[in-house]
């Protein structure tokens, strides 16, 4: 009797060890799948701290310092609330271009900014106001800032893709550049929709 | 079950039967039977033997039969089988190693899964992945960034309200004092108690509209003021995150507490190792969910003792970077936006880049420390110019002995009309010195204040003794020798009294220097101490060789010095083994000796330190 209860025992004591070696292991397997591997990353970690409309900038803090993008980096559909995470990379098909994608306060991601394809009717370079067309809005008029009135990158009569970025009570329309130039942009456009 | 578990072959060991002695039944066999045993007939013989074997063979069967049936008991007891004991513990066991399976099965489920993930990871990090060059940290300054985008305004009626919502918001954030930005909105809303009036009956007509004020908050400031008009309290978000970021400060208080109580109890002490402390420093950093200046304004008097324990750590982190940024040693390597600052200064060293490059670090704690080392270093350069100013200066030596707030002093003093002007940048000192060194806990307004200070003291020095900034370089220094004061103090005696090129010493002797510095130190309390001291280290720096020669510390102060009492060895031996031994700093095994030479000896147990140091001299070169 004696030594079965010792064998038993010692069975029980074994397992007890085997148990703790078990979840010491799952810890380590759980910890070392979040781990980065080497030096190579996908992205850096930010939070959003606030948005100037005059300038256009948003102003980001990664690792402790602060940084300045323009809008034109950013590619959801509306502006994240201050103290909120955002995630930057740069664009998998061009290495040089940097996004900026937009997470909730809960952790939700915000949804990619829908294409919008306009059709400028005229131009008003003094008082720096375009009246355009598009399908879903109608007829309606869009402000310039001055940089771009200098560049002369909108060329009336011309549909041209834009990305809507909604900052109430303001959106904005971010000159959207294909890399795909052998089609039409309006067939993208189409197949976006 | 319980009956499988015995072997059905079951051999019994005799030698487990317990013996029973001879004597017992036969008797000793003594002399006179002896002699009566060979005298007597057969027929007594073999009486004599019959009973005996009939006597033993009795014995023995009882005994077999005593055994075997305790075995037949043990097997065939119906107690074993049902032994209520036995069953627990067997099922027991039994469900353990059940789940044990499972576990494992599951655990080694999930480890191919992790390492199929891994993998999977690996290859996308290999494909798309971003070396540290990089990184997507962008390289615009505050004023690059041009607008792009084309804009319009959904409803022009309900804009308005929603501007001046947005309006109102900033008033909250801002607080009950006035600010020059909040002119346009004092020209329609008056003062900051109506501002929470209207605030409300805009909330209401925007939800109203279907509108969303919440979508409307969009800087720190507005966020506040969204918290008092929904909370009625500014800081109760700011609570978590704040509490994380303390917590996180007591952990690295609790690793590295030695140290921190070192670094601010007495400033005659050696400084003391700070590298861990400062990596540690840094992962904290990295990882604050909210920004350094902004801690002080929701703290309990608990967390605030918390925050000025750990504010000498802070001030270390601050310092390795500005050393990182100028081109001195540093333990933790720059990324980002310091680094962009680090290439403009090494493109043309000058305070005039700093000042410039300093500009896009905003309003921070690392902006202030650099102000200050840049306001530090031209007011070294003033007095270098002009001895007149400080009491204690030569020309030609170099100032070690000025820090920032004792050499504006005296400038200021020596000089009239800079009496007042500079008042402001000696406020801004004593803000940076007492967040550095006494725990003054800051308001996160104060750093534009000071920061304000600091740029127009050190127009103002530049201007009125006309010092270009472009043509003053900074610097470089060894971290651990010139960093405080006390050190330079030391540096200039040693200078005075035994006339040695400390650059030379730092090339060549850099750790007997060290060590024997901090000895100097240690025994500055005791005169007697103090006085052998000194002899030793006269002794050894006196002579000039080792200083001059890569090699001269072994040949020079070994041959000269110590080997004259030691045992007759070769030095060639000595210099061919500490060169193999650590090939990055030749001199480094001598200078070893040396140290724990000067270390350990005391006047009484000098000749003991000779003989330990022959012995190990010995064991090197295998005598």
């Amino acid at each position: 009797m004696s030594r079965l209860e010792q064998a038993s025992n010692s069975v029980a004591q074994r397992t007890k060890k085997i148990t703790r070696a078990l979840v010491k292991a799952r810890k380590n397997l759980l910890e070392q799948e979040n781990l980065q591997t080497g030096g190579s990353k996908l992205y850096l970690r930010g939070t959003f701290i606030s948005f100037e409309e005059a300038s256009q900038r948003l102003q980001i803090r990664i690792e402790g310092d602060h940084y300045y993008y323009p809008l034109s980096d950013y590619y959801g559909s509306w502006i994240p609330r201050p103290n909120s995470p955002v995630i930057i990379t740069r664009m998998a098909t061009n290495n040089k271009e940097i996004a900026i994608q937009g997470f909730d306060r809960q952790g939700l991601s915000i949804p990619y900014s829908e294409i919008l394809a306009l059709e400028v009717r005229s131009v008003d370079d003094r008082n720096g106001v375009i009246a355009a067309y598009s399908d879903e809005i109608g007829f309606f008029q869009i402000n310039l800032p001055e940089s771009i009135i200098e560049k002369g990158a909108i060329v009336p009569g011309k549909m041209q893709l834009f990305r809507r970025v909604t900052a109430i009570p303001k959106t904005f329309l971010i000159p959207h550049h294909c890399n795909n130039t052998s089609r039409n942009p309006l067939d993208i456009y189409r197949m976006t929709r | 079950m319980p009956a499988e578990k015995i072997p059905n072959n079951l051999t019994i060991d005799l030698n487990s039967i317990p013996e029973v002695n001879p004597d017992y039944f036969v008797g000793p066999i003594l002399p006179e039977e002896h002699g009566a045993f060979h005298d007597n007939t057969e027929s007594n013989f073999e009486s004599v033997v019959e009973e005996k074997s009939n006597a033993q063979n009795n014995e023995e069967i009882a005994l077999w039969q005593s055994g075997l049936d305790s075995i037949q008991q043990f097997i065939e007891s119906p107690t074993n089988e049902n032994d209520p004991r036995v069953m627990d513990i067997l099922e027991e066991s039994t469900n353990n190693l059940a789940s044990l399976g499972d576990e494992a099965e599951d655990l080694v489920s999930t480890a191919n899964e992790g390492q199929r993930l891994r993998l999977e990871k690996l290859q996308h990090e290999l494909r798309f992945g971003l070396q540290n060059t990089d990184l997507p940290f962008s390289n615009l300054k505050k004023s690059e960034v041009q607008p792009t985008a084309l804009w319009f305004e959904y409803d022009p009626i309900n804009s308005q309200y929603m501007r001046n919502f947005q309006v109102c918001l900033d008033m909250l954030g801002s607080g009950p004092h006035q600010n020059n930005e909040m002119d346009d909105f004092q020209k329609h809303f008056g003062e900051y108690e109506s501002a929470l009036s209207t605030a409300i009956k805009l909330k209401e007509e925007l939800e109203k509209c279907n509108i969303n004020p919440s979508q409307l908050v969009r800087t720190p400031m507005q966020r506040k003021g969204w918290l008092i008009l929904a909370f009625g309290d500014s800081n109760k978000p700011y609570k978590l995150e704040i509490e994380l970021t303390i917590q996180g400060m007591k952990q690295a208080y609790l690793k590295h507490k030695d140290v921190l109580e070192q670094l601010n109890s007495d400033e005659n002490k050696y400084p003391p190792y700070t590298k861990p402390l400062v990596e540690d420093v840094a992962k904290f950093h990295k990882e604050l969910r909210c920004s350094i200046e902004e801690i002080p304004t929701t703290l309990s008097s608990e967390q605030k003792q918390v925050l000025q324990k750990f504010l000498p750590a802070l001030d270390e982190f601050y310092k390795d970077r500005i050393d990182a940024i100028v081109g001195n040693e540093c333990y933790v390597p720059l990324a980002g936006r310091l680094k962009q600052v680090q290439e403009a200064v090494f493109k043309s060293r000058s305070l005039a880049t700093i000042l410039e490059a300093s500009k896009d670090l905003d309003q921070t704690m690392q902006r202030l420390y650099l102000l200050h080392w840049v306001a530090e270093s031209l007011i070294k350069a003033v007095i270098n110019e002009k001895q007149h100013l400080h009491p204690l200066t030569k020309k030609g030596e170099p100032v070690y002995h000025v820090t920032a707030g004792s050499g504006l002093y005296s400038i200021r003093k020596n000089t009239s009309p800079l009496l007042n002007s500079l008042e402001d940048m000696q406020g801004a000192i004593t803000f940076r010195n007492e967040i550095a060194h006494k725990g003054l806990v800051w308001a996160p307004e104060d750093f534009k204040v000071h920061i304000k200070n600091y740029e127009q003291g050190i127009d103002i020095l530049s201007q009125h003794f006309s010092i270009s900034l472009a043509e003053v370089s900074p610097e470089i220094e060894s971290k651990r020798f010139d960093k405080r004061p006390h050190m330079k103090k030391m540096h200039e005696k040693l200078q005075q009294e035994f006339g040695i090129d400390i650059n030379l010493a730092q090339k060549y002797a850099r750790k007997l220097l060290e060590n024997s510095l901090s000895d100097y130190l240690s025994f500055e309390t005791n005169p007697e101490a103090l006085e052998q001291k000194t002899k030793l280290i006269h002794k050894f720096i006196e002579n000039g060789e080792f200083l001059n020669t890569e090699y001269g510390v072994t040949h020079g102060v070994l041959k000269n010095k110590l080997l004259k009492n030691l045992d007759s060895i070769d030095l060639s031996g000595i210099k061919i083994k500490a060169d193999l031994r650590n090939k990055k700093d030749p001199h480094g095994l001598s200078a070893y000796l040396i140290a724990k030479l000067i270390n350990k000896a005391k006047a009484e147990e000098f000749d003991e330190e000779y003989k330990k140091l022959s012995q190990i001299i010995n064991n090197i070169l295998g005598k």
